[in-house]
C-alpha cells in the first residue's frame, strides 16, 4: 500500500472547494434564472388569456397563433413583471434559506434523525464519522440515520461545520467497518471539498423549481376551468358568446400548449444542470475517501455490496437522491439522467487509484455472518488482508 | 500623473497583494499543522483515559493474561509519564503494540466481547487507535501541504523572511512498520 498512499497525495481539496463555491453561485444563477423565465411567462400568460376574453369579438378574430406568441417577447406586460419579481424573490429566499439550513430541510425531506450513542451500530457510525472527520481536518458533521432496511449514505449542509453525514440503518447493518468506512470517507470527501454546499442548493433549489412547475400546472387547470373549479377567466367569460368563442378558446390553447411545455422543460432543464457537475464530482469524493482511508479496499467493498442492493432511500426523483453515494435505482430516466456514474466505472477508477489492477473485477466482498459490528483492525477473519489503517 | 506613474502604482498594488495572500496561506498552513499536532494530543490523552477502564472490566475474566494486563498498564503509564516528544513517541507506539495484543487476546474470550460495557470500551478503544493514526495521518498531509508552500514559488521568496520553515513529518519508526506488517505475536494456551 505504500507506493498507492503516495499515489493518492494528489487530491487536492483546495482547488476543489474554490471550483465548487463558483459552481455553486453559477448553478444558483442559472435556477434563479429559470424561476425568472417561469414566472415571466406565468404572469404574461395569465394577462394574455384575460386579453383575449376581454377584447370585443372584432379584435380577436385578426389575432393570430403568431401574433399571441410574439407578444410574449414584445413589452413586457406589468403581470409578467410582477410573476418574474414573485419568483425570483421567492427563489431568492428560498436560496438563502438554504445556504442556513439546508442540511436540516434535507433531514426532514427524507425523515433523518439523530445517530444514537447508545446503539451499538450506530455508535460505531458516530465513531467512524468522526474519524474520518479527523483525516480530512474538518470539524465531525452531524451523523444522522435514516430507518431503512435500503443500502444508502449522504452527505448534506452548506459547509462542514453545518453539515450532516446521513446513512440508513441497512447500510449501517450490512456492512463491515472497513466499508463503513469507505462510505463514510467518500461522504467526508463531499463535506471537505464543499461539495455539500453545491449539492444541498441544487437540491433545495431544484425542488423549488418542481413545486413551481406543479404549481404552473395547476394555473393552466384553473385558467381553462378544468379540474371543478369553473370560475377561470375562460369559462368566466365563455358564458357570453359572441361569435369569437372559437377563436379565444385556440389562441387560449395555444398559450396553453407553452405554458405545458415549460412545464415538462423547466424541470428537466434544472435536472440536466444538476447532473451536469455531479458526475465527477462523485469519482473526486471516490479518490477522496481513498485519499482519506489510505484504503481504497474498503470502499470497493461497499460499492459492490451497494450494486447487488435495494439503494431506494427515498421517491426516486426526491431531491436527495442525487446526494447519494449510489443512484436510487428504476427511475425510467436513470439510465439517461443519472446523478451518478456506473458502479463497476467507479471500482475500476478506485482500483487504478489505489494501484489495485490485479484485483478480480467480479471479486465479491466477504459475505457478512450476523449482524457484527466490531469487525474492525484486528479482525482475523475479514476476507480482506487491508486491516485499517495499520495495515 | 503621467500613465507611468499610473502603471508603477499598479504593479506596487498587485505585489502588496501578492505578498499579503501569500502571507496569509503561510500563517493558515502553520496554523493547520498545530491544529493537526493537538488532534494527536487529544486522542493520545483519550487513549490513556480508557486503557484503565479496559483493563478493569477484563481483568477477573483474563486472569490468566495477566502479563498482558500488567504490560499493557505499564507501557500505558510510561507513556503518560514521558517528557519530551522523542521519549513520548517511543512510550505511545510500545503501547500501540500492547493495546494490539491485548485486542487479539481480547477476541478468544467471546463470553467477554458479549459483554455490553467490555464491547463499547472495545469500540472506544478502537475507534481512539483509528483517530490516533488518521491524526497523525492528517498531520503528515498538514506538513506536506505547508512544506509545498514553502519551498515552491512564490512562497519560496517569502517563507524565511517571515520565519517560515520545512515543518518535520511524523515518521513511523522502522520497528513498528515492521511490527504492524506481520501478525501480532499472540500466545494461546
Amino acid at each position: 500500500m505504500a507506493q498507492a498512499s503516495s499515489a493518492l497525495y494528489s487530491t487536492d481539496f483546495q482547488h476543489a472547494i474554490a471550483r465548487n463555491k463558483r459552481n455553486t453561485l453559477f448553478l444558483f444563477v442559472v435556477l434563479l434564472a429559470i424561476s425568472v423565465i417561469i414566472g415571466y411567462v406565468l404572469g404574461w400568460g395569465y394577462a394574455i388569456i384575460s386579453l383575449i376574453w376581454s377584447l370585443p369579438a372584432d379584435q380577436v378574430q385578426q389575432l393570430t397563433a403568431g401574433s399571441v406568441l410574439a407578444d410574449l417577447f414584445g413589452s413586457p406586460r406589468p403581470e409578467a413583471l410582477a410573476g418574474a419579481a414573485i419568483t425570483s424573490g421567492a427563489g431568492l429566499i428560498w436560496g438563502l434559506i438554504t445556504l442556513s439550513a439546508g442540511a436540516e430541510i434535507l433531514a426532514s425531506f427524507s425523515g433523518a434523525r439523530p445517530a444514537d450513542p447508545n446503539v451499538p451500530s450506530e455508535r460505531a457510525f458516530i465513531n467512524v464519522v468522526e474519524e474520518m472527520a479527523i483525516a480530512a481536518g474538518v470539524p465531525a458533521p452531524r451523523p444522522m440515520i435514516v430507518e431503512t432496511p435500503a443500502l444508502n449514505a449522504f452527505a448534506s449542509g452548506s459547509s462542514p461545520s453545518r453539515a450532516m453525514i446521513t446513512a440508513t440503518s441497512g447500510i449501517l447493518e450490512a456492512c463491515t467497518r472497513e466499508e463503513l468506512q469507505g462510505v463514510i470517507g467518500h461522504e467526508m470527501g463531499h463535506v471537505a471539498d464543499y461539495d455539500v454546499r453545491y449539492t444541498t442548493v441544487v437540491a433545495a433549489m431544484a425542488g423549488v423549481v418542481v413545486l413551481l412547475a406543479h404549481f404552473l400546472g395547476d394555473v393552466a387547470r384553473w385558467s381553462f376551468g378544468w379540474g371543478g373549479y369553473g370560475y377561470g377567466p375562460v369559462r368566466r367569460r365563455g358564458r357570453s358568446d359572441d361569435g369569437a368563442g372559437g377563436i379565444r378558446m385556440a389562441l387560449t390553447l395555444v398559450v396553453l400548449v407553452l405554458l405545458v411545455i415549460l412545464l415538462i422543460v423547466a424541470p428537466i432543464a434544472s435536472r440536466l444542470v444538476q447532473m451536469a457537475i455531479s458526475r465527477q464530482r462523485e469519482y473526486l469524493a471516490d479518490a477522496s475517501s481513498a485519499k482519506l482511508t489510505r484504503n481504497p479496499v474498503g470502499l470497493i467493498h461497499a460499492l459492490q455490496r451497494l450494486e447487488r442492493s435495494d439503494t431506494n432511500i427515498a421517491r426516486k426523483d426526491s431531491p436527495v437522491s442525487a446526494l447519494c453515494i449510489a443512484a436510487p435505482r428504476g427511475s425510467f430516466l436513470s439510465g439517461l439522467l443519472s446523478t451518478h456514474p456506473p458502479i463497476p466505472e467507479r471500482i475500476a477508477r478506485l482500483k487504478n487509484l489505489g494501484g489495485l489492477a490485479g484485483i478480480p473485477g467480479e471479486e465479491p466482498p466477504a459475505p457478512l455472518e450476523a449482524p457484527a459490528p466490531h469487525r474492525g483492525p484486528w479482525d482475523s477473519d475479514g476476507g480482506s488482508p487491508h486491516h485499517g489503517p495499520w495495515g | 500623473m503621467s500613465t507611468g506613474l499610473y502603471v508603477v502604482l499598479g504593479v506596487l498594488v498587485l505585489a502588496a497583494i501578492i505578498v499579503i495572500v501569500v502571507y496569509n496561506g503561510l500563517v493558515a498552513g502553520r496554523q493547520e499543522v498545530r491544529n493537526a499536532w493537538s488532534q494527536i494530543d487529544i486522542q493520545l490523552k483519550r487513549r490513556h483515559d480508557l486503557i484503565p477502564n479496559l483493563v478493569n472490566s477484563v481483568k477477573d475474566a483474563m486472569q490468566v493474561e495477566k502479563s498482558q494486563l500488567t504490560a499493557v498498564i505499564s507501557a500505558r503509564n510510561q507513556a503518560v509519564a514521558a517528557k519530551s516528544p522523542g521519549e513520548s513517541i517511543q512510550a505511545e507506539n510500545a503501547l500501540t503494540g500492547a493495546l494490539r495484543q491485548l485486542f487479539a487476546l481480547v477476541e478468544s474470550y467471546p463470553q467477554l466481547r458479549s459483554q455490553q460495557n467490555v464491547s463499547s470500551l472495545m469500540e472506544e478503544l478502537e475507534t481512539t487507535e483509528n483517530k490516533i493514526s488518521f491524526a497523525r495521518q492528517h498531520y503528515n498531509d498538514a506538513v506536506q501541504a505547508q512544506n509545498i508552500r514553502v519551498s515552491s514559488f512564490p512562497g519560496v521568496l517569502l517563507a524565511s523572511s517571515f520565519g517560515f520553515s520545512a515543518e518535520t513529518m511524523y515518521q513511523v519508526p522502522e520497528a513498528e512498520r515492521a511490527a504492524a506488517e506481520t501478525a501480532p505475536d499472540v500466545h494461546l494456551q
